[in-house]
């Protein structure tokens, strides 16, 4: 058996929809004056998991504190697992922010560990989720592995092994008493008490100990109860702060509404109407009921429906939770079975994308080069970017990767149109950008920088 | 002899009096004097070959082809010899969101991915760049791209040397003062060896304000006080 065992350790502060990534945000635990969470912006200020409010409030004068909800949480994390559903069967969760998928039985049907790897991380990236974890014969394995930030994924079992015995007691999910136990009889790693034989352990320890380390040595396999996912639809996002605009709202909904689709597209069904509820801190929730007469299998045409939904309401109040609940779900009849018709292609689409990327590297995916900026060498391709493109600058269909200098004298059809900013971030661009007519009828996007030098920066194909 | 008779009764065998079989389907690619010589439009599986210059407009000249994609397929464009901007794609309104490049290095690398693209059923259209494919790495695409019914357009630059390949259509595209030549050389099923001028501009010029700079200096002189 292989297991991977992710740990999602911001999940709170992942799922709040905070944008703006250079503040400061903790998670915090009242119950146990505990710091449960905290951003990266945090942890460069020096605050660390396990401090208590007056440590973290000293050392991070201007930090955003998200109080901790276990159940939250636990939401958050059903929404991920009915999301790896869709390229995964056998998935356990751990609430509040754990989760075990079995890999073998996957292997072959994606051909191969790095295929079925590959499109697992696809989705937890596209989830925006941060996560830690690890791959080892049994789920405590993994899990101890996910928790001492193994972050590899192992093929042998000798590597697994030797994963293992490096890893410390406390990545265990030992008890402090057993540890100490443990400690008194000179046990100070896990490989040496991976080294005893679970017969002597039996003497002097009981048995909850034994049977966990039978486990992590996957010598027994603990019965597990696999995930399910319901047969009705109910999400909720909790965003990080109160939201008073309705414009606001939208993203949010927009998440809502694409984790309903994945689940309506795992059973072929549909839903003529999305059922949200906005919660306000003191005054009742307010329903908002977004029909559609068509079956739509699209989050754009959801969205558009949405936001003009929002444009009529008013809130009362600044909003604290947002749900998504959607009780009936019809089946696909003859009159819309095209409704589902690109749902083979999306399938396809992931596989193929993690099956390149899993023999030529992820770098080899890239994205046409879109972004906020008008040097056309500044914009990015690494990146999924939905900026509206609206230019006076037509530029070229291939940009050359690096500018080549100019040895031919084309004749010059349009231009120039100068390009001078980027003060503001120290890489200064003066340019007149032409377009220009070889002799034998090539197009080639040109520039003369402010020493008067030529260079191709394109070509119009 | 009664061997070769039989073989002109197959359905495969095409007959010039047949004249050109646009019963299945075609992509159009919007200029209507390639489109009758091509019987319809771009054939909507297998290999094609493009031979010209880089930067004559030979890929936005099958922009409508591109951007005609109901089912929101992806457009790979492998190894392609720089990045494709965003804003030409808008131009064009071809959907930024379904085009993927992928760049590996190695030949061989390239050629598997073409192979995968086309084998994934998930791509709309397979647009690949690469010189002098040999006749067996042809062969290999045209069948993957016409068993998984999907669309491979192939670029091979005018300098290298031509090389006969197992296609579905062959064409060379030539640049002239009002847009392109496009001379089909060879196409399944129908007449080759004919060839169609497209007017075709894919740039903007200067040629208005040239004009009115030259033409009407008082307009300009009004203009700018």
């Amino acid at each position: 058996m292989l297991w991977a065992y992710f740990h999602f350790y911001q999940l709170t502060i992942d799922s709040g929809g905070e944008k703006d990534n250079t503040a400061a945000v903790i998670v915090y635990e009242a119950k146990t004056n505990r710091v449960r969470q905290c951003n990266a912006a945090a942890s460069s200020a020096g605050v660390a998991v396990g401090m208590g409010m007056a440590q973290a409030a000293a050392l991070c004068q201007s930090v955003s504190v998200i109080d901790y909800c276990e159940q939250r949480e636990a939401h958050r994390l059903m929404a991920l697992a009915n999301r790896l559903y869709q390229a995964a069967s056998d998935i356990v969760t751990f609430t509040p922010d754990g989760l075990a998928l079995r890999l073998d039985p996957l292997i072959r049907y994606y051909e191969g560990l790095e295929n079925i790897w590959q499109v697992l991380v696809n989705e937890l990236n596209a989830a925006k989720v941060k996560y830690a974890f690890g791959v080892g014969w049994s789920i405590e394995a993994a899990k101890t592995l996910a928790m001492n930030k193994a972050n590899q994924l192992f093929h042998r079992n000798e590597q697994i092994r030797q994963a293992l015995s490096a890893c410390p007691l406390s990545a265990t999910e030992l008890t402090d008493k057993q540890r100490n136990a443990l400690k008194r009889v000179g046990i100070h790693s896990l490989q040496q008490l991976l080294d005893v034989p679970a017969s002597e352990l039996g003497r002097r320890f009981d048995n909850t100990l034994i049977s966990y380390l039978c486990a992590l040595r996957a010598e027994t396999f603990p019965r597990v109860n696999y995930y399910s996912p319901p047969d009705t639809f109910f999400s909720l996002i909790e965003p990080s702060y109160e939201i008073s605009h309705t414009e606001q709202l939208l993203p949010f909904m927009r998440n809502l509404t694409d984790e309903f689709l994945t689940f309506a597209r795992l059973r072929n069904r549909f839903s003529q109407q999305l059922c949200f509820s906005l919660c306000f801190r003191e005054i009742p929730s307010m329903t908002l009921t977004v029909g559609s007469a068509a079956p739509l299998f699209k989050v754009k045409q959801w969205e558009s429906l949405v936001s003009l939904k929002l444009e009529q309401i008013v809130l009362p109040a600044p909003v604290v939770k947002l749900t998504l609940q959607v009780d009936e779900l019809e089946d696909v009849d003859e009159q819309t079975s095209d409704f589902f018709n690109n749902r083979v292609h999306e399938f396809a689409q992931k596989q193929l994308i993690s099956r390149l990327q899993a023999r030529l590297g992820e770098s080899v995916i890239q994205y046409p080069y879109a972004g906020d900026d008008f040097r056309p060498d500044q914009l990015s391709s690494f990146q999924q970017n939905n900026v509206k493109v609206e230019r006076h600058h037509p530029l070229p269909c291939v940009s050359l990767l690096s500018p080549a200098p100019l040895d031919e004298s084309p004749h010059i059809e349009y231009g120039p149109v100068r390009i001078q900013t980027g003060w503001w971030d120290g890489n200064t661009v003066k340019r007149d950008y032409y377009i220009g007519r070889t002799d034998d009828g090539r197009r080639l996007h040109l520039y003369r920088d402010s020493a008067g030098a030529w260079f191709i920066s394109g070509m119009y194909c | 002899m009664a061997d070769t008779v039989f073989t002109f009764q197959h359905p495969a065998v095409w007959r010039a009096r047949e004249g050109m079989s646009d019963n299945r389907a075609r992509l159009k690619t919007g200029h209507r004097e390639l489109d009758s010589r091509l019987g319809g439009g771009l054939p909507s599986k297998g290999l094609i070959r493009i031979r010209s210059l880089s930067g004559i407009g030979e890929l936005s000249v099958f922009h409508q082809v591109l951007a005609d994609n109901p089912n929101e397929k992806l457009i790979s464009m492998i190894n392609c010899p720089g990045n494709v901007h965003a804003a030409w794609l808008h131009q064009y309104h071809i959907d930024a969101e379904h085009v993927r490049l992928i760049r590996p290095e190695l030949t061989q690398d390239i050629l598997w991915s073409a192979e995968q693209c086309l084998k994934s059923e998930a791509c709309h259209i397979v647009v690949l760049w690469i010189n002098s494919l040999t006749p067996r790495q042809a062969r290999r695409l045209q069948v993957a791209a016409s068993q998984h019914n999907t669309l491979c357009l192939m670029f091979e630059s005018e300098h290298t040397a031509r090389c006969a390949l197992p296609l579905a259509l062959d064409m060379r595209i030539n640049p002239t003062l009002t847009g392109l030549h496009v001379h089909i050389d060879k196409h399944v099923g129908a007449r080759t060896d004919v060839s169609a001028d497209i007017r075709f501009t894919h740039t903007p010029s200067n040629k208005t304000i040239n004009q009115i700079l030259h033409h009407s200096p008082d307009y300009v002189t009004s203009a700018t006080g």
